[in-house]
């Protein structure tokens, strides 16, 4: 395929992105029960967007299910149909399988017929409560019968089910199809435009109105190649447009070309575009491979709608049609529309895969800010230059400077930063159907609330939450949220509640999920454990230890394997995941009231705050975000522990004593010993719990550019990452969370158990 | 059997070349079948769609953008049988 189709048909599957997220925002509106026009027309224009864009690129199963929908939706947008709870779950249905379609024309996995069939059975049912029944019946049956046909023939724009309902206010009073005729002059081109335009130009007003543009060409005039002259115009076009067309809209596509090219535009009687009067129309129609299918059994459908593309004269002529049916089968054509066999067959692949690429809608103010800022920049570096040519040096001034083009770096950065920022709603909004699945599959009943979903992270990591959080909300329907019977008799709502939050906190992005369910059964979960060799049985854990062992490789806390557990993807993939994006995951639960996962991920993986520090030596660089405190500590106020372990008090709180050196094994210190000069740094993690590093200088604080230790040597435990300083050195990057977890393991845990406690 | 490998882009411009292209091809031919290789060509315009109609020469291998440009100027059928020849 071209590359340009290839980034409309890019450009088309974002906007089904957006239109989807739009829809999932609407219906989820319409089941608080919010019923406002506004949003049922959001709904409504969400489905007819997704619907008219899949059209002009021929993706016919997309077409068809959107029309449905719409039709359905329509009905709601009339008030013929009310949003009773029923019927807003059927479309949430709808919608999930119309974002599969979506997914199929990707190039994703195919989407099973049956569902398919299924939801638009259901939505035909919502219309036809609404109007009387008769008509969805039969439209039911067509349809049906139709479905397995596509498959085997080259797709095409066979969309003869369109207007079934005939409920389109604008498409069902005209039944008259608009013929639009046209011969470029030869001065047409000399303009450097081309028939093409217009032809494009035509396809999309019949897409913008919801049908499909017949084109003929008429090549009579066309002389021996010899005889031809190459600028010269010869061929001219006939093109039947759907009857929602109005005429306004064709004579926009001309208004560039009216004095160099010959139109006429005439309403087609009734019969639509087969009926035509003109000659080349006369002769293609009947031999097309794809006569527009509903015409001639006008009860059937709005033919204005049906008007597939097709107009490649064939010597056949079909028979008056016994039955649609029959009719269909006969008549479905290897020709497609314009555009539409590219789309579809690569679509039907795999193929389109490697195509993928990534693009990001950026507010237009974020770019022009850093456009300012690149601005300064320039003037930055000029004034520096302007200085170091100076006779005297101009040490002051250069230093004043220097200084504030750290500034403008770091609102460079900043700005940058805005512009591969996302709203973590789009992944947010996608967990509402694997709720809703889970649910479906687990015959529970859970609400999933969502907090923060405007929360801005980096765009790479809003792509990589999807799965780990899709696997945790699945383990929270599935083993976390108890059945309605088990809930009713714990006194809980039968009705589970899932919340789903993002939140900013400390310069990294928390985000919880958090369930209304049992907790986790830590005997079960510990019996379960030592019986899979994953523990030794004589081991004496805490809770907190206990607690993580669901995230141990091959461990499944589901007491019988269901359809949600068991598919090979557990909970340690989920940590692997997190972690993997610099991220942790704490667990709290509190048995009988629900557990609570915590993901703390950093905003960037790119730079960060950090606190330059000396250890042993050698500086290294202790994040910001996790330092809440610095201070010289007294020895009276180290206690040692049995174990040989320190702690110290401050201010009556105790918290372990890491001396840093030794803990990272570079020697120097005893166990624990301190000297006068040695600094504390009172240092926390995610979940609160906090402990004091000694360390034997601060340096400086900085912005360190994080340089991946594990992809340039190996993960080393206690280090997260290197940077390279301004001195040219290299420096590692503390991982505080796992010194904390250590010394924490190692000494009590009682402070983070109280912490948790709380929190959950 | 001759081939003529069509350029990627058929728009305006290169229509005169192309004919000449097709014509020599035709002529050297010597009543041989000439087939145009459209396999590379992204891009076509409405006077280059003129010249590939009127040389009545089968297109080998039409790329994707080729086979959307003819179902969009409503000449899909030629993708597979030229026009018929002009009676002289």
């Amino acid at each position: 395929m071209s590359g340009d189709m290839d980034d409309i048909l890019l450009v088309f599957f974002q906007e089904c992105e957006e239109q989807l997220q739009e829809l999932e925002r609407g219906l989820s509106a319409l089941s608080d029960g919010e019923s406002g026009k506004e949003t049922i027309n959001a709904v409504f224009r969400a489905v007819h967007s997704v619907k008219g864009g899949a059209a002009s690129f021929g993706l016919e199963n997309l077409v068809r299910f959107a029309h449905v929908f719409e039709s359905s939706l329509d009905g709601l947008r009339s008030g013929r149909v009310a949003p009773t709870p029923e019927i807003v779950k059927t479309f949430l249905k709808a919608m999930d399988v119309l974002s599969d379609l979506v997914a199929e024309a990707q190039g994703g996995a195919t989407v099973d017929t049956g569902r398919i069939e299924e939801s638009r059975a259901e939505l035909q049912a919502i219309i036809g409560e609404g109007s009387g029944g008769a008509q969805p019946q039969q439209d039911d049956t067509v349809p049906a019968d139709f479905t397995p046909v596509p498959v085997d023939f080259e797709p095409v724009m066979a969309d003869f089910d369109f207007g079934d309902f005939g409920f389109d206010e604008e498409e069902a009073p005209a039944a008259a199809s608009l013929v639009v005729t046209f011969s470029p002059h030869t001065a047409m081109y000399d303009r450097g435009d081309d028939a093409r335009n217009l032809l494009i130009g035509l396809a999309d007003v019949a897409v913008a109105h919801g049908g499909t543009s017949t084109v003929t060409c008429e090549t009579a005039a066309l002389p021996a190649l010899a005889a031809m002259e190459t600028e010269k115009s010869y061929l001219s076009w006939r093109v039947v447009l759907p009857a929602a067309v109005p005429e306004e809209s064709v004579h926009a596509v001309f208004d560039w070309v009216s004095d160099v090219c010959d139109v006429t535009i005439t309403r087609d009687g009734g019969s639509g575009p087969s009926g035509g009067e003109s000659a080349p129309e006369a002769a293609a129609a009947p031999a097309t491979p794809e006569p527009p299918v509903p015409e001639p059994s006008a009860p059937v459908a709005a033919p204005l709608e049906a008007t597939p593309v097709a107009a490649s004269p064939e010597p056949q002529k079909p028979a008056a049609p016994p039955s649609i049916a029959d009719k269909i089968m006969a008549e479905l054509p290897p020709a497609p529309t314009p555009a539409a066999t590219a789309p579809i067959a690569a679509g039907n692949t795999t193929a389109r895969r490697p195509v993928e690429q990534a693009t990001i809608r950026v507010d237009l103010h974020r770019v022009d800010d850093l456009m300012d800022l690149v601005g300064e920049l320039v003037i930055a570096q000029a004034a520096l230059e302007s200085i170091g040519q100076r006779e005297d040096g101009g040490q002051q001034e250069m230093i004043k400077r220097i200084a504030s083009m750290k500034t403008l770096t770091r609102d460079i950065q900043d700005a940058v930063m805005a512009v591969r920022a996302q709203p973590v709603r789009s992944v947010f909004q996608r967990m509402q159907r694997v709720v809703r699945e889970a649910c479906s599959m687990t015959s529970k009943d859970v609400v999933l609330t969502l907090e923060g979903e405007d929360t801005e992270v980096d765009r790479t990591l809003v792509e990589k939450l999807s799965d780990p959080l899709t696997h945790m909300l699945r383990n929270a329907v599935d083993h976390g949220i108890e059945s309605a019977e088990a809930r009713i008799a714990a006194g809980k709502s039968p009705t589970g509640q899932i919340l789903l939050s993002a939140g900013h906190r400390s310069g990294r992005i928390l985000i919880t999920i958090k369930d209304d369910g049992g907790g986790i059964n830590r005997e079960r979960v510990l019996a379960t454990a030592i019986k899979r060799g994953i523990i030794a049985p004589d081991a004496v854990l805490t809770d907190d230890e206990i607690n993580n062992l669901i995230f141990a490789p091959g461990f499944s806390t589901a007491a019988t394997v269901s359809d949600l557990s068991g598919r090979g993807v557990g909970m340690d993939v989920v940590k692997q995941a997190i972690l993997g994006l610099g991220g942790r995951v704490t667990i709290s639960s509190v048995e009988g009231q629900g557990t609570t996962f915590c993901l703390s991920l950093p905003l960037t993986l790119a730079v960060l705050d950090g606190m330059l520090i000396v250890a042993a030596g050698s500086t290294m660089v202790v994040p910001v975000s996790s330092v809440v405190e610095t201070m010289m500590v007294n020895h009276k106020d180290i206690y040692m522990l049995p174990d040989g372990a320190n702690v110290v008090s401050i201010r009556g709180a105790c918290m372990p004593l890491i001396p840093l050196a030794s803990e990272l094994g570079l020697g120097g210190y005893g166990s624990g010993g301190l000297s006068e000069e040695d600094v504390i740094l009172v240092v926390e993690n995610e979940s609160g719990a906090r402990a004091a590093l000694i360390v034997e200088d601060i340096r400086d604080q900085a912005q360190v550019v994080i340089k991946s230790i594990e992809k340039n040597y190996r993960q080393m435990s206690g280090v997260s990452a290197a940077t390279i300083l301004g001195d040219g050195s290299v420096s590692l990057i503390l991982d505080v969370p796992a010194l904390v977890a250590n010394a924490l393991g190692r000494i009590d845990t009682r402070p983070s158990d109280v912490r948790t406690g709380l929190a959950a | 059997m001759a081939s003529v490998t069509l350029p990627e882009r058929l728009d305006t411009s290169a229509a005169f070349a192309l004919k000449s292209a097709i014509e020599q091809a035709v002529n050297s031919a010597g009543g041989e079948q000439v087939v145009l290789d459209a396999s590379g060509v992204t891009y076509l315009g409405g006077l280059c769609l003129q010249v590939l109609l009127a040389s009545r020469c089968p297109l080998a291998a039409p790329s994707e953008p080729v086979v959307e440009a003819y179902a969009l100027f409503g000449v899909s059928a030629c993708l597979t049988e030229p026009l018929a020849p002009i009676k002289e």
